[in-house]
């Protein structure tokens, strides 16, 4: 038989009890072991050109109104106004044989941020590190800063992992989360809000399934977690020294919230270029210059701030946007899928390396092409996430990314 | 505001034709068949839940809101012994019933962020709300999404289903895309699985049932036209090539290669007699009131996995498409049951919590996102300011409930689309990213500013018994208890400011777990 079942009264009493501890019991999870992996998107929203990026044609008929400079790789030549990322190219992978197949923004964004064309599931590869790398109570795990594109772009986030892996979004221009207190003015109002609502929500435990009513509580204590760190969002607590070479722009602000961010705790983030910057099919001739200046000054300052902060080693860095620019020059490039460039290093991963080689001319992949599986692949392995792992998704085992794609770059692990 | 809403037909939404009554034979047979496997299993059943349990459930299920403080204090007073009966014939008849299941029929079609995808969404969304306003059968519905006639004004809508998919510049991924969301959205059938390698599970499902089913939609082509006013998918197929797949449907029913192949699918697959869409839809509508199908998953219907209550799947499969596919008699007939009316309260030893598949206590379900939009916005009395601006923009009004045309407006907002999109579609269970929302959203700041709405009215109101009894109504539709009022009256006491107290009131009921769930 059953036991005598415990009044009803004293139930509540205890679980009233039991839940007060929920927003500001002890710290568990907080910090991130010091060797815990972490990773950067920065996503050059709208599409880089290539040959005024990291792939530059001069005095051929592809070669648009920029000079070159050299690298810290002996005989190679990135684009005039990427003088830092020039100077740190030893500590990067340069891809210049990236090859897709969208040419929307919509559909390449997805694409290249999960692996898969938009009608499927597929988490973004942030949020596949998060569920893989970092203990299942520690929150957020991802944040994404700006917005890469239009606002009704539906971008990847967790996916079929669920919506526990979304990012935290951020606003962008080193915005913390809309409303987010930075300065922890509004904690009573929080813990004061918090305790009434624990005490309110007594009565319903009552009979109900406990572990749905525990999720949702845990949801409100982790609140209270990022509400102790809430300082990582003020950047007007960052000496200037440190703050100026990221440059005052939006993308620069997000670069400087990100390296917080990773810091700090959370530590996988997106950052995207405000609204599709890099699509430049006209204009760009006066527009270019501005647009690399100032992604060369926040992504050369955020690798230095990683390096001089000991985190260069456990970090990865990464600088794509949704495809290349056509080589046809006008005043503008339109896009191009075909042959491409990007960006990667830290984490372990071996600098100074160019993978891949466009032709002459720049019209197409020479050698060695890179797919964004392959690219996906690479940065799993780099971090340490299983590529080929299945996780159940309704007792269906669920690949990340579809099975049989993506080779990693191994001259670069 | 998006221009798209002036376009429905206006006069159709605001007259439903007459709701078919439920039968009370098919509701008898579902607590039969319910009780009986309870019985067998040695279970006693929670007990049916309270009136303003059922008040809340009934009208988050049918309207996808909470009732106002109004509908909640008119029903709580109400002594007939019948009034939940009563409530769900009522509620039945509200136009605004099409507004909340155009969203729910998207997510089932998997097409549930199609949302924010401006004009080339919504225009599938008010096709979708006019054929619930219409109660078309569930065949017809089915046909027009696969095979719709853009020519005709009431079908024009449909095409954007498959073309949501087959828009993808991967021709390839799009018709696959296409065949994985209709295998499942109307028969019921997990194929993706299959699309390289036969089903390592079920045998029944090979490649070459994928490929088949897929072969409907090889030769569709999605044009859409785009102009200021309107923008309209229009399907055509080309003439087959000459390695074109032959068309096969899952009962390998195989179909010569021609013209129309996806007439051909809709002929041979949404008649009374098979099998795989009527169990699918049923499965689906029960899942949708009950929190989980009778088969689960939902689209993994097969011989292998026959589900809890095979017998009732297939009589109320049965019933539904002798009936003519109606929608409207399935769901009164699933409402009027106890096992729909059972408590979510399990009062025995926790470890003697039945399995869920038992359907002996309520399920807790997560309110989706619209669900939770149009919550939070009625019980801070937020839907006032909502109807009365569609007055002054000339929108329809209706004699009970929100007009669908208002409803639209407020859901093309900023504000709804970012909670809604916060909350998303697919029941998911409460995120820290749901409760930094609550806490923090500028959103939600402006729903507690004590200026207006319901934290006004609480802050106007000087006695706090009464203050507790009005937030308790609004927010969660039921009476507050003694010792809920006795907490209520301390934090008011301790408060600052009468405001402030009020505001963290309204705040702390919103953010319940009472709130967040259907129970």
């Amino acid at each position: 038989m059953a036991a005598p079942l415990p009044s009803r009264r004293a139930f509540l009493g205890s679980a009233v009890l039991a839940g007060l501890s929920g927003l500001f019991r002890p710290a568990v999870a907080a910090e991130l072991r010091k060797n815990q992996k972490r990773a950067i998107l920065i996503w050059m929203a709208g599409g880089p050109s290539q040959f005024e990026t990291w792939d530059p044609k001069p005095g051929q008929w592809t070669a648009g109104p920029h000079a070159t400079i050299p690298t810290a790789i002996p005989g190679v030549h990135f684009d005039e106004y990427m003088p830092r990322l020039a100077r740190l190219a030893d500590r990067m992978v340069v891809v210049r044989s990236v090859t897709s197949k969208s040419q929307e923004h919509e559909q390449a964004t997805v694409t290249g941020m999960s692996g898969s064309p938009p009608a499927g599931s597929h988490p973004s590869w942030l949020s596949v590190c998060a569920h893989e790398l970092v203990d299942e109570d520690h929150w957020p795990a991802f944040a994404a800063l700006g917005r890469p594109a239009l606002a009704e772009y539906k971008l990847p986030g967790g996916g079929f992992l669920g919506p526990r892996y979304d990012p935290l979004p951020c606003p962008g221009d080193g915005r913390p989360p809309e409303g987010f207190p930075t300065a922890g003015a509004d904690t009573e109002m929080v813990r004061r809000r918090e305790a009434l609502r624990d005490r309110l929500g007594a009565d319903f435990r009552f009979g109900h399934d406990a572990d749905r009513l525990a999720g949702h509580d845990a949801a409100f204590g982790q609140v209270g977690e990022l509400l102790k760190r809430s300082s990582m969002f003020d950047l007007s607590r960052v000496p200037i020294r440190r703050a100026e070479p990221y440059g005052n722009t939006p993308l620069g602000r997000d670069c400087l919230l990100a390296c917080q961010m990773v810091e700090q705790g959370v530590p996988f983030v997106l950052v995207s270029a405000p609204r599709l910057e890099w699509d430049l099919h006209t204009g760009l001739k006066a527009e270019q210059s501005k647009i690399t200046s100032k992604f060369d000054a926040a992504v050369g300052a955020l690798v230095n701030d990683l390096i001089a902060r000991g985190l260069w080693e456990h970090t990865l860095v990464v600088l794509m946007g949704e495809f290349g620019r056509s080589p046809n020059y006008s005043g503008g490039r339109d896009h191009w899928p075909k042959c491409w460039s990007m960006s990667f290093g830290g984490a372990g991963t071996r600098g100074g390396v160019v993978v891949g080689a466009t032709s002459e001319k720049g019209t197409e992949v020479k050698e060695r092409p890179v797919t964004i599986p392959d690219l996906l692949v690479t940065f799993y392995q780099a971090l340490g996430v299983d590529p080929r792992k299945e996780v159940d998704v309704q007792g269906r085992p669920t690949p990340f990314l579809d099975r049989g794609t993506g080779v990693p770059i191994e001259e670069v692990l | 505001m998006k221009r798209g809403i002036f376009l429905l037909p206006v006069a159709a939404l605001a007259m439903l034709p007459g709701t078919v009554p439920a039968d009370p034979r098919v509701t008898q047979f579902i607590d039969e068949q319910i009780n009986a496997r309870l019985r067998a299993e040695n279970v006693t059943p929670a007990g049916r839940a309270d009136d303003a349990t059922l008040l809340r459930r009934i009208y988050l299920d049918l309207l996808g809101r909470p009732p106002s403080a109004t509908e909640a204090r008119n029903f709580l007073d109400d002594a007939a012994q019948d009034k939940v009966h009563r409530l769900i014939e009522r509620l039945r008849l509200y136009p605004e019933t099409a507004a909340h299941w155009r969203r729910v029929i998207a997510a089932w079609l998997q097409v549930a962020d199609i949302q924010n995808r401006g004009l080339q969404g919504n225009e599938l969304l008010d096709y979708l709300a006019q054929a619930v306003a219409d109660n078309r059968g569930w065949d017809v519905v089915a046909q027009e999404l696969l095979d719709p006639n853009s020519e005709k004004s009431g079908q024009r809508g449909a095409a954007a289903y498959l073309g949501h998919f087959l828009r993808s510049e991967d021709k390839k991924a799009g018709r696959e895309a296409a065949t994985v969301a209709v295998a499942s959205a109307f028969f019921g059938t997990q194929i993706q699985c299959a699309r390289c390698h036969n089903h390592p599970t079920v045998p029944a499902w090979t490649k070459a049932h994928f490929d088949g089913l897929r072969a409907f939609f090889d030769q569709t082509e999605a044009d859409r036209d785009i102009s200021p006013r309107v923008s309209v998918y229009r399907l055509r197929d080309n003439s087959p090539g000459k390695d074109a797949a032959r068309p096969m449907f899952l009962d390998g029913t195989k179909f010569e290669i021609g013209s129309r192949p996806r007439a051909q699918l809709a002929r041979h697959a949404l008649t009374p007699k098979a099998p795989h869409f009527k169990r699918a839809v049923v499965n689906r509508v029960w899942k949708q009131f009950l929190g989980r199908g009778l088969v689960e998953p939902v689209d993994m219907i097969h011989d292998g996995n026959p589900g809890s209550h095979p017998q009732l799947l297939a009589l109320l499969a049965d019933d539904f498409a002798t009936n003519k596919f109606n929608f409207d008699r399935l769901i009164a007939s699933i409402m009027h049951s106890e096992a729909y009316l059972r408590s979510a309260r399990w009062t025995g030893p926790a470890e003697q919590r039945p399995a869920p598949e038992l359907f002996a206590v309520a399920e807790l379900r997560p309110l989706s996102g619209p669900q939770m939009a149009w919550s939070v916005a009625v019980s801070t009395r937020f839907d006032r300011d909502i109807v009365e601006r569609a007055q002054r923009l000339g929108l329809p009004q209706v004699l009970r409930g929100i007009s669908p045309e208002t409803r639209y407006a407020w859901e093309s907002t900023e504000d709804y689309i970012k909670l809604s999109d916060t909350f998303r579609a697919g029941g998911s269970p409460t995120t820290a990213r749901h409760a930094v929302y609550l806490a923090f959203d500028p959103f939600m700041k402006r729903l507690l500013d004590p200026g207006w709405g319901l934290v006004k009215e609480l802050a106007d109101e000087s006695d706090d018994e009464a203050a507790a009894r009005l937030a308790y109504l609004a927010i969660l539709n039921r009476r507050p208890t003694a010792d809920e009022t006795d907490a209520v009256r301390e934090h008011l006491k301790s408060a600052k400011d009468r405001k402030t107290g009020c505001q963290d009131l309204t705040w702390a009921l919103i953010a319940s777990a009472e709130f967040r769930f259907n129970h």
